[in-house]
């Protein structure tokens, strides 16, 4: 158990640490070439897939890009002159991290409370896991689609049951909860699914011990679950907030290029989706991912000093 | 025998040590790690843009298709166009698989195709985006089929259409496919319960308010017209030219935006979002289309291309089609030329200059253009064909609703102006999405519509 934890968080348990070809047994080495023959596709992936369009995305953003990637002029850093001085850049950033603000907390207080409720002998437990668990197996699109007619002004089954007349994602005040609140519907079961991994972690004493001294479920949910949860918690709080940064499913779905919210709603990654396709200037939308990029490694950086300090390790 | 029992009892020994290690990966939960991997490694962008050597490598001449891959972005046309192909696949024994891509995605995925070599055989070209495919060299050129070719000649088209698909040398890129042109759509049990008229050719735009205006309900029940910012080729443009206004001037230089008769138009315009349309918001939301056809909206204006998905609705027999509006600049009380105008556009079926077999994708541009097979497209209902004469049978496709309306405009009744473009229409989306704050606040309309000049005049001087 808690392999996960273990492996995000790599500095534990390195068991074996660093070891040389030469002085390696035969079978440590046979062992060495397997493993390395078995992460190979993962590898050969990972560099084709996703570093080489990152390299390939920097160094597009230094080029006014011409039509089908043909006659791309040099421009040095005209590009991201034009981004830093662009207030449509800064809004959509300010959107996009509006949008993680309500998705990353809500969406890990709700599946850690799930989670607690669910991991507790009950009927219909795997049943009910199951349908908290499918959000995340419909596709974003369809999820997105649902919710868009769900919230429409006219006919949107919201306003017939409120017996309302509320533009609910075309209102530039409030559409971004509206999104908000299907991030987090649509992620709730992901992070419960984790966060029930990680309550496995927890020793039964503790629980047992806690109750001898007549603590409260409330008492031993904070003072136990909570802390001991923490590196799961961490760990979900990480990748979430790097996922909800490159928001952009959801709002492509559900918000009309007319729709009069959209300026309040834009993520990054939306607006380099509208230069890039629409706009055909991807040197600019290259610039705007690369900032993307360097932000989410801002706080990447933050988070793992922060882990020193506020995770509870074993 | 024995042998082969042997291997077998091998096979099956590994399958179980195999199924005995996923067992033990997923007890360890390698899969949840595996997925958070994905998730954490996320969405890295790629925009893919190959050297542009790849997509003429293509062309080995001599080599038979045995499929055509013909791509298209109108579902509603699919299976009339898939049946006129089939007809031709009986004479030449090629194959052709007709696909749908939405418009949108379309676009995305014939630049993605043409970036990486990989474009379909034959593919719909559209005004907005034909000069950048002509420039680029990435349409098979077809003057010397044409030459040699008796069914086309392109004197028998809608002479505006040839041209969009024509480069600055002279050469052809497309053979037209079809016209559209834009009329009035009109519920008529929401005009009878409100003892109206219909809407006829004596209509200017200003009864079009007032009928609108009357039309609108204030429980947002019933609205008297939509029409959001994006239906600009179906919407504000045929308004702006029946006023004498323009979009952008001949030489794509400069915007009419800031017109006088164009903010004139506009206005107009604005009065109509203010008094008969459903609010911005929920014409945003839902489409011009959706309201209309389910009955929420009185009016809306549509074009020829709406015809197939509408006549197959179930209420389709409520709805009847005229004429635009016209606009009496001198003021005589009757429809004077240029008065009344339809923004009307065309789309050319091209090839990839990369296809594989070039004659036979002729053969089959040839098919598809020709009276036989322009007649034919407009019999099964799929659109109006863009050879001059053919059309007729178009409106005998459906005995639900008449579309007298689309083929009258272009048989003398209204002015036809092809849809104003220019080689980068970036101006065209951004100005969609400008509009959103004059609908909302019809006010500013004038002060928007200048603002939309300054920066399509800045973007048209780059």
């Amino acid at each position: 158990m808690g392999t996960v934890m273990q492996m995000a968080v790599p500095k534990i348990n390195e068991r074996r640490g660093h070891m040389k070809w030469s002085k390696m047994t035969k079978g440590e080495k046979t062992e060495a070439k397997w493993g390395l023959a078995f992460v190979t596709p993962t590898i050969i992936g990972l560099l084709t897939l996703n570093f080489y369009p990152i390299v390939k995305t920097i160094y597009m953003s230094f080029f006014k890009t011409g039509d089908f990637g043909r006659g791309n002029t040099f421009v040095g850093l005209q590009n991201y002159k034009n981004v830093i001085t662009s207030g449509e850049f800064w809004g959509s950033l300010f959107n996009t991290v509006k949008y993680a603000i309500i998705e990353v907390p809500l969406s890990i207080a709700i599946a850690l409370v799930l989670a607690v409720l669910l991991n507790r002998k009950m009927r219909f437990r795997s049943g009910y896991r199951t349908i908290f668990f499918l959000p995340m197996v419909a596709a974003p699109a369809a999820v997105a689609m649902v919710w868009k007619w769900l919230y429409n002004q006219q006919y949107g089954l919201l306003n017939q049951l409120f017996h309302t007349d509320v533009s609910w994602i075309s209102d530039p005040k409030h559409a971004w909860i509206a999104l908000g609140a299907v991030g987090v519907w649509s992620i709730i079961g992901y992070n419960m699914v984790l966060f029930l991994g990680g309550l496995q972690d927890i020793p039964r004493d503790y629980y047992e011990a806690a109750q001898i001294d007549g603590a409260s479920e409330l008492h031993q949910f904070f003072n136990i679950t909570v802390p001991l949860v923490s590196p799961t918690t961490f760990f979900i709080v990480q990748t979430r907030i790097i996922a909800a940064l490159q928001v952009f499913d959801l709002i492509y779905m559900m918000i009309d290029k007319t729709n009069a919210a959209l300026k309040n709603t834009q993520s990054v990654v939306y607006v380099f989706y509208q230069y890039v396709f629409t706009y055909d200037n991807k040197g600019y939308g290259a610039t705007m991912i690369v900032f993307l990029l360097i932000f989410i490694m801002l706080i990447t950086v933050v988070l793992q000093k922060l882990d020193k300090k506020i995770v509870f390790y074993n | 025998m024995l042998e082969n029992s042997k291997h077998a009892r091998e096979r099956n020994c590994q399958t179980k040590k195999l199924f005995k290690i996923v067992e033990v990966f997923m007890k360890r939960k390698v899969v949840a790690l595996i997925l958070t991997a994905i998730m954490a490694a996320g969405m890295v962008t790629g925009c893919g843009s190959n050297s542009a050597s790849e997509t003429a490598e293509g062309n080995s001449a001599g080599e038979k298709a045995e499929v055509i891959d013909l791509k298209v972005w109108d579902s509603k046309q699919k299976d009339g166009i898939q049946t006129i192909c089939d007809e031709w696949t009986e004479t030449s024994g090629v194959d052709v698989k007709v696909e749908v891509v939405d418009w949108d995605n379309y676009w995305t995925l014939l630049e993605a195709g043409a970036s990486g070599g990989e474009m379909p055989d034959l593919f719909w070209m559209h005004s907005q985006y034909v000069q950048k495919y002509m420039d680029a060299g990435l349409l098979l050129k077809l003057d010397d089929y044409i030459a040699e070719d008796d069914a086309i000649d392109l004197n028998n088209y809608y002479q505006d259409i040839v041209n969009i698909y024509k480069s600055s040398d002279g050469s052809q890129y497309a053979v037209p496919k079809d016209y559209d042109t834009i009329a009035l759509w009109y519920n008529k049990s929401m005009f009878d319960e409100a003892g109206i008229a219909y809407p006829d050719e004596t209509w200017t735009w200003e009864t079009m308010y007032e009928a609108g205006a009357k039309l609108n309900k204030a429980d947002s029940s019933q609205y008297g017209m939509v029409g959001n910012t994006d239906a600009n080729q179906e919407g504000y443009y045929n308004i702006i030219y029946s006023y004498g206004g323009y979009v952008i001037n001949d030489a794509k230089d400069k915007s009419g935006y800031d017109d006088p008769k164009t903010l004139e138009a506009m206005e107009m315009y604005g009065k109509m979002i203010e008094d008969c349309m459903a609010p911005q918001s929920v014409m945003a939301e839902t489409g011009n289309a959706d309201l209309f056809t389910s009955n929420t909206a009185a009016m809306g204006m549509f074009g020829s291309w709406y015809v197939p998905s509408f006549k197959e609705n179930e209420g389709a027999s409520n709805w009847g089609v005229s004429v635009l509006p016209y606009h009496d600049a001198n003021g005589n009380g009757q429809c004077d030329e240029g008065e009344r105008v339809s923004i009307y556009n065309g789309l050319g079926w091209s090839a990839s200059a990369g296809t594989e077999d070039p004659d036979a994708v002729y053969d089959l541009i040839s098919f598809l253009g020709s009276k036989e097979g322009q007649l034919r497209q407009a019999e099964l209902g799929v659109t109006m064909s863009a050879y001059v004469g053919t059309s007729k049978a178009w409106k005998n496709s459906t005995d639900v609703i008449d579309l007298s309306a689309y083929l009258d405009e272009a048989e003398g009744a209204a002015t036809l102006v092809i849809m104003p473009s220019s080689r980068n229409a970036v101006w065209a989306e951004e100005a969609k999405q400008s509009f959103v704050a004059a609908w909302n606040d019809t006010s500013t309309m004038a002060d928007v519509c200048r603002s939309i000049a300054d920066s399509m005049n800045a973007s048209l001087a780059q």
